[in-house]
C-alpha cells in the first residue's frame, strides 16, 4: 500500500509581492545557514554579515568595486537570458566572452590607429561580431541539422578559451612579462571612468532597457516567446523558426562579445589569459534568478558583484577563505533553491486514483509547453 | 567608622598606584618617539594566490613575513591576510580596495602575476606602499631571489652523493625563474663533477600531484638517484622515498614528507627583504623603485638530513656556500653555453641580473628543452 509522495507542480501565476518576497526570505534562510559555518569556527555571523554588506553595497569603494565586478556579468546574464527567452541553452557566454575580448583586441593592438571615439565603437563591433560568430557556429548546427546547442556551446568555450591562452602565453604576450597578458590598449580607447565607476555600466543599462523593450513590444520579441511556449504552433504560424535559432543565438554571442569589451576597455585595459574568469557561467545563474528579465538581470548582477568582492573583507576579519566561499556557496544555493520555490509548489498527495488523474493531467500540460527539441 | 576611612584610605592608594602605573608605562613610548621607530601601529595587508598553508610558495612567503614582523616587535595581529586571489583584475582590485579601506600601510603581493594590477592601482592611491614579488614594475616595490643560487647547492650536494653522472630535474612550468633554478641546479653538479649531466622533465604546472609523480617516475625509470625539484606538491620527495631515490626540496623544508629521500631543502626566506620594506614603510623613506634581486641568506638551505648525508659532504656544501655569499663563485659565469652549443657568457665576464632575470637558455649538461 503506497502511502503518499510529494511533488513538485508548476505554479500557473506568481504575485509580484511573492516574486520580491520569496528572494529575501532565502537570502535571510541563506544567512541562517551559513551562521552555522561562522560560529563553528568561533566567529561571531552578525558582524561578519554585517560588514559583507556595509562594504559591498553601503561602502563608496565597495561598491565602485561591486559594480565594476558586475558588470561583465551583466553582459553575460543577458547574453544567456536572450537565449533562455526562446529556450536556447547559451552554456558558452564564458567562450564568447573570450572571442569578443580577441577580436576587439586584435584591432586595439594590432590594428589600424584610427581618431579616438571612432576606434572604441569599431572596437565595441568587433567584440560583439567576435562572440556573435563564435554563438552561430552552435546556432548553425542547431538551426539546420538539430545538434544541441548546450554541448556545443559548452565544447566551444574550451576551444575559445584555450586560444585565448595561447594567444595571451604566446604571440600577444606582453615583452618581459612574466604573466599570460598582452600590452595596455591604446590608452585614448580607455572606457572613462566616473568617480571611480566604468562608465561601462551605462552601456550595460542603455542595452538591457532596448532589449527589455525589444522583448516586450515587438514582434520579433512576441514571435520568440510564441517558439519558446510551443515551437509547433510557431511552426504552423508560419514563424521562420531556424531564423530565428540564428539570430537570437548569435545576437546572444554578441551581447556576451560585450561583455569583452567593457571588460578590456573599462577595466583591464589588455588582453589577459584569464579575462572571462567565469563570468559566462555565472551569467546562467543570473538568467535564471532574474527569470530572464534584462533590467532584474542588471540588479541580480550587483547583488552577485557584491558577494564576490565582498569576500576580501570578510577575510579581513580573521574568517578564513575557505568559510568565505563556504558563506557565499551557501547563499548562492539558498537563492536559487528559493528561486525554484518561486516557479512550483509542492504538493503533498496520498497514492489513490484521483492524484492519479492529476498525475496524467500535469505530465500533459508538461507536454504541451515543450522546448525547442 | 574606622572601616570608611580605611576604605577612602585604599582607594587614594590604588588610585595613586593607578596614576603612577600610567606615567610609568608611558616612559618608553617617549623613549620610542626620542629613538627607535615605533612599529607597534603599521598595518600590513599580504594577498596570496592560495592558503598560507599551502606546504609550498604562499607558506614560505607568509612565514617569512612573520619572522621579519617578530623581529621588529609588530604583532601579528597587525597583519591581515587575504587568501585565494586570483590573478586577474576584479579579485586583486577587490582585496586592494578591501586592505585600502582597512586602512593598511603595506600591501604585499606574493604572486607575480599580480604586478600589472596592482601597478595600476597602487598609482591612484600613494599612501599605500605596495610590495610585488617578481619583476620591477612601475609604482611597486620589487622583490625577487637568486633562487639560483641555492639551487646551485642542491646540485652541488647531489652530484657529490650520487655515483653515476646523470642527475635528474623534475621542472613546473618553463619560465625564466624555473628556468634559473634548472641551470642554477646543472651549474652546481658540475661544479663537483664535469661530468655531470642533468636529465629535465616537465609538469607543465604549477601544482599537480599525479603530473609531478609521473615526472619523478620517469626520472627513476631512467635509472636516476639523485633529482632536483622545482615543482610545489609533496609527489616528488614521495615518490622519491617510495622508489629508494633521492632528492632535494624545495619552497619549505620537505624533511617531514618523506625524511628518508630528502637531502636538505631549499627554502624561499624573503625574511630580510620584508625587514627592510617594513622598516622603510614606518620611517616613511619607502620608495616605489627600489627592487630587491637577493641571494645570500634569502636562497636559504634547511638542516641536512644526518641520516643520509655524510659529514664531509656537509661541509663542504657549506664551504661553497661560503664561496657564493663572498662572490667567490659566480653562477652564471663565463665560459658558459647552452645545451644548442651557443656562448652565452665570454670566459672572464659574468652574466647581467637583467639577461639572468629572463633567461631563455638551458646551460650545456642539461639534457631537455625550455621551449
Amino acid at each position: 500500500m503506497k502511502i503518499g509522495a510529494i511533488r513538485f507542480e508548476k505554479k500557473q501565476t506568481v504575485s509580484l509581492s511573492r516574486k520580491v518576497l520569496n528572494p529575501v526570505i532565502f537570502i535571510l534562510l541563506g544567512f541562517v545557514l551559513s551562521s552555522v559555518f561562522i560560529m563553528a569556527n568561533g566567529f561571531q555571523p552578525i558582524p561578519v554579515f554585517g560588514k559583507m554588506i556595509t562594504y559591498s553595497l553601503l561602502n563608496t569603494r565597495g561598491l565602485i568595486g561591486s559594480i565594476n565586478a558586475a558588470l561583465p556579468l551583466m553582459f553575460c546574464g543577458l547574453s544567456v537570458a536572450i537565449a533562455f527567452k526562446m529556450n536556447l541553452n547559451n552554456i558558452g557566454a564564458e567562450g564568447q566572452f573570450a572571442m569578443g575580448a580577441i577580436f576587439g583586441g586584435a584591432f586595439a593592438l594590432y590594428g589600424p590607429a584610427l581618431p579616438a571615439p571612432l576606434s572604441g565603437i569599431v572596437m565595441f563591433f568587433l567584440c560583439a561580431i567576435g562572440g556573435g560568430l563564435w554563438a552561430l557556429i552552435a546556432a548553425a548546427l542547431k538551426a539546420y541539422w538539430n545538434v544541441n546547442e548546450t554541448i556545443v556551446t559548452l565544447m566551444l568555450n574550451y576551444i575559445a578559451l584555450l586560444f585565448l591562452d595561447y594567444l595571451c602565453y604566446g604571440p600577444w604576450m606582453a615583452p618581459k612579462q612574466t604573466t599570460a597578458m598582452t600590452v595596455t590598449i591604446p590608452q585614448d580607447m580607455y572606457l572613462p571612468l566616473i568617480g571611480g565607476t566604468s562608465s561601462g555600466i551605462f552601456l550595460a543599462i542603455i542595452i538591457a532597457v532596448l532589449l527589455y523593450l525589444f522583448l516586450k513590444y515587438t514582434t520579433g520579441g512576441y514571435q520568440i516567446s510564441v517558439i519558446k511556449n510551443s515551437l509547433r504552433t510557431a511552426e504552423y504560424a508560419g514563424i521562420p523558426v531556424k531564423k530565428y535559432i540564428l539570430i537570437v543565438l548569435a545576437l546572444s554571442g554578441a551581447l556576451a562579445g560585450v561583455a569583452g569589451f567593457v571588460q578590456v576597455t573599462g577595466i583591464v585595459h589588455r588582453v589577459q589569459a584569464q579575462l572571462p574568469g567565469g563570468s559566462g557561467y555565472t551569467g546562467i545563474v543570473i538568467a535564471y534568478l532574474s527569470q530572464c528579465n534584462p533590467l532584474v538581470i542588471l540588479l541580480v548582477s550587483v547583488l552577485l558583484g557584491a558577494l564576490q568582492n565582498s569576500s576580501a573583507v570578510v577575510q579581513i576579519m580573521g574568517v578564513p577563505s575557505q568559510i568565505v566561499t563556504m558563506i557565499q556557496g551557501t547563499l548562492m544555493i539558498s537563492v536559487i533553491a528559493g528561486e525554484f520555490f518561486n516557479r512550483y509548489r509542492i504538493v503533498y498527495y496520498k497514492a489513490d486514483p484521483e492524484s492519479k488523474r492529476a498525475e496524467q493531467k500535469n505530465n500533459h500540460s508538461e507536454q504541451k509547453g515543450g522546448a525547442v527539441q | 567608622m574606622k572601616k570608611k576611612w580605611i576604605s577612602i584610605l585604599l582607594v587614594v592608594v590604588m588610585a595613586t598606584a593607578f596614576f603612577t602605573g600610567c606615567s610609568g608605562s608611558s616612559e618608553p613610548k617617549g623613549d620610542s618617539e626620542k629613538g627607535a621607530l615605533d612599529y607597534s601601529t603599521i598595518k600590513i595587508g599580504e594577498i596570496t594566490s592560495l592558503v598560507v598553508n599551502d606546504g609550498g610558495w604562499c607558506q614560505a612567503t607568509h612565514q617569512s613575513l612573520l619572522a621579519a614582523m617578530k623581529e621588529l616587535g609588530i604583532p601579528e595581529s597587525n597583519l591581515v591576510v587575504i587568501e585565494n586571489v586570483a590573478e586577474d583584475q576584479t579579485s586583486v582590485a577587490n582585496a586592494y580596495n578591501a586592505l585600502a579601506s582597512e586602512g593598511v600601510n603595506l600591501i604585499i603581493g606574493a604572486s607575480a602575476g599580480y604586478a600589472t594590477f596592482l601597478s595600476d592601482l597602487a598609482a591612484s592611491n600613494p599612501d599605500i606602499v605596495v610590495a610585488q614579488q617578481g619583476d620591477q614594475v612601475p609604482n611597486l616595490i620589487g622583490y625577487q631571489i637568486r633562487n639560483y643560487e641555492g639551487m646551485f647547492l642542491a646540485g652541488y650536494a647531489s652530484a657529490l652523493m650520487a655515483e653515476s653522472d646523470k642527475l635528474g630535474f623534475a621542472g613546473s612550468m618553463s619560465e625564466a625563474s624555473v628556468r634559473a633554478a634548472i641551470n642554477g641546479y646543472a651549474l652546481g653538479a658540475k661544479f663537483a663533477n664535469p661530468e655531470a649531466k642533468v636529465q629535465l622533465v616537465w609538469a607543465n604546472s604549477w601544482y599537480d600531484v599525479d603530473l609531478e609523480t609521473q615526472s619523478a617516475k620517469t626520472l627513476i625509470n631512467q635509472g636516476i638517484k639523485f633529482m632536483g625539484m622545482e615543482a610545489s606538491s609533496p609527489a616528488i620527495p614521495q615518490t622519491c622515498q617510495a622508489n629508494n631515490a633521492y632528492c632535494i626540496g624545495y619552497n619549505v623544508d620537505m624533511h617531514d614528507l618523506a625524511p628518508n629521500a630528502v637531502l636538505f631543502s631549499y627554502m624561499w626566506n624573503f625574511a630580510p627583504i620584508f625587514k627592510d620594506i617594513l622598516t622603510a614603510t614606518v620611517d616613511g623613506t619607502a620608495d616605489s623603485s627600489k627592487y630587491y634581486y637577493e641571494g645570500g641568506d634569502c636562497a636559504q638551505l634547511s638542516p641536512f638530513n644526518d641520516a643520509i648525508v655524510p659529514a664531509d659532504i656537509q661541509e663542504k656544501v657549506l664551504s661553497v656556500k661560503a664561496a657564493l655569499d663572498r662572490g667567490e663563485i659566480q653562477v652564471f659565469g663565463g665560459e658558459l653555453k647552452d645545451n644548442e652549443g651557443n656562448i652565452l657568457v665570454a670566459d672572464g665576464e659574468v652574466m647581467s641580473d637583467e639577461d639572468i632575470k629572463v633567461q631563455k637558455f638551458l646551460v650545456e649538461n642539461v639534457i631537455g628543452s625550455w621551449k
